[in-house]
């Protein structure tokens, strides 16, 4: 069958078999490395993609069910500088140190940010649980989500 | 063999996103057919290589006409696609059964809460599952709907075991239908490894108000026996008693000494048993304190009321 999205901004359109995950297209047929293969069962969050704005775990998304959507890595094309942001304040914070997970927790931060989010640290931790960062990370991840949200409304 | 061809991929399968309940019913008829909810358990297992089938209906496109609730006086029907995110807010069920908002809290992470669907969940029927415990407490007749006919089960002959269930290959379930007192109040609670992790240990009671005495109380708990189970005679203690540090502790204690839990790799026997103990007093004090809160703030608007009057 033949799907048909936009991916960051471009028009695709693939030629699909009904049991192909998303993770599976997005990486084997359109080459977006950013997006990983992690546990395969939804937990670990390295493979999250924005669908409509929407965190969700590529690897159990089955590709036929976005027919139709607007999805979103972390190479989205960024005008208003939400990703830059972020990209920024992990930087700073050394929120990345492997970064096998940061794409999927930038795309989870991405949309907690662009929903002009005001989170305490708690609240941020309960938010990116379906994250895991097998470095741990977390503290230094915290910091600079923490930072992002706080800059974010002025620069928005 | 597999592997090197599908990596850890689905095994090829078919899949069809009817536009109605009608047509996903009669799809769902064919050999190897699987209904796809929000996939969080069943993709997965495809992932994994655990399920192998030839197709799913997707119900994207019916989940709309399966959201509803139906509030009657004694009872409330709840729509089976409903998501633990919607769930989890209480404004949903019109503040009625806030034992719903209570557990969805606790499943899993935002993003599983978003997509899973109280419908998938018990069918799938996971026994740590926060439903199946909320619906081995409360146990609901569950409409299940195939091309051939519509019937109802009640809960409890519709779970067979860990991840059995008494549901057709072509059946759906549509909703759930609670019966409630006039007047109860929940106590939800459990503890996991991790949060977003299955529980150890979770339990669920409800207690039946007769004004601030007992009526009637029901206890449920999981991860201290295959399925969740519950304790009729322990909760019949409870009965014509009035809330009181005494009673909980003797609960505590009872609910200790009937488990009989497992060990496993998570946790042994005798941890599990004390988080029996400790969660069963933990979810009594939820409801008694909702009891003495709703007493309060009625006490008040009576108050009030007065006041305006003079």
């Amino acid at each position: 069958m033949q799907v048909e999205f936009q991916f960051n901004d471009e028009r695709a359109i693939c030629d699909i078999a009904g049991h192909e995950t998303l993770l599976a297209v997005l990486r084997d047929k359109l080459g977006a490395m950013e997006v990983k293969y992690g546990c395969g069962e939804g937990a670990c969050g390295s493979c999250v993609v924005l669908v409509d704005g929407n965190p969700l775990a590529s690897c159990i998304t089955l590709c036929a069910s976005v027919d139709g959507t607007d999805i979103m890595s972390v190479k989205a094309p960024d005008p208003p500088g939400a990703w830059a942001l972020l990209k920024d304040r992990f930087a700073a914070h050394e929120g990345a140190q492997c970064g096998f997970c940061t794409p999927g927790l930038l795309a989870s931060c991405f949309a907690l940010v662009q929903r002009g989010e005001k989170l305490t640290r708690q609240e941020i931790r309960e938010a990116l649980s379906g994250h895991l960062c097998r470095c741990t990370g977390y503290h230094h991840i915290v910091d600079a989500v923490e930072e992002a949200m706080a800059i974010w409304p002025t620069m928005s | 063999m597999h592997c090197e061809v599908f990596g850890l991929y689905p095994y090829p399968f078919d899949y069809f996103r009817p536009n109605t309940l009608e047509e996903a019913l009669v799809l769902a008829q064919g050999d190897g057919m699987k209904f796809l909810a929000g996939g969080q358990s069943l993709v997965p297992l495809l992932n994994l290589h655990v399920a192998e089938i030839k197709g799913v209906v997707d119900l994207q496109h019916v989940a709309s006409a399966l959201k509803f609730v139906q509030s009657q006086q004694d009872r409330l029907r709840l729509g089976a696609l409903w998501t633990h995110d919607e769930l989890s807010h209480s404004s949903l069920l019109g503040g009625r059964c806030p034992l719903f908002s209570q557990a969805a809290a606790f499943i899993g992470h935002p993003r599983i809460r978003r997509r899973g669907t109280l419908g998938g969940s018990i069918a799938h029927a996971d026994p740590l599952a926060e439903w199946i415990l909320v619906m081995t407490l409360l146990d609901p007749q569950l409409i299940l709907a195939s091309a051939k006919e519509e019937r109802q089960l009640p809960f409890h002959d519709y779970l067979l075991g860990p991840m059995m269930t008494a549901l057709s290959d072509d059946e759906l379930i549509t909703a759930v239908e609670i019966s409630l007192p006039e007047k109860a109040t929940y106590g939800f609670t459990e503890v996991s490894r991790r949060p977003g992790d299955y529980a150890l240990v979770a339990t669920a009671l409800s207690v039946g108000w007769d004004r601030d005495r007992i009526a009637q109380a029901d206890i449920a708990i999981s991860g201290v026996s295959d399925v969740p189970r519950t304790f009729p005679s322990i909760s019949r203690d409870m009965c014509q008693e009035y809330p009181s540090h005494g009673l909980v502790e003797h609960i505590k204690h009872a609910v200790e000494a009937a488990v009989d839990p497992p060990s496993d790799v998570l946790a042994g026997a005798s941890y599990r048993r004390h988080l029996a103990g400790i969660l069963v007093e933990k979810a009594l004090h939820q409801a008694f304190d909702e009891m003495s809160n709703a007493g309060e703030t009625a006490a008040k608007s009576i108050g009030k009321s007065e006041g305006e009057r003079t």
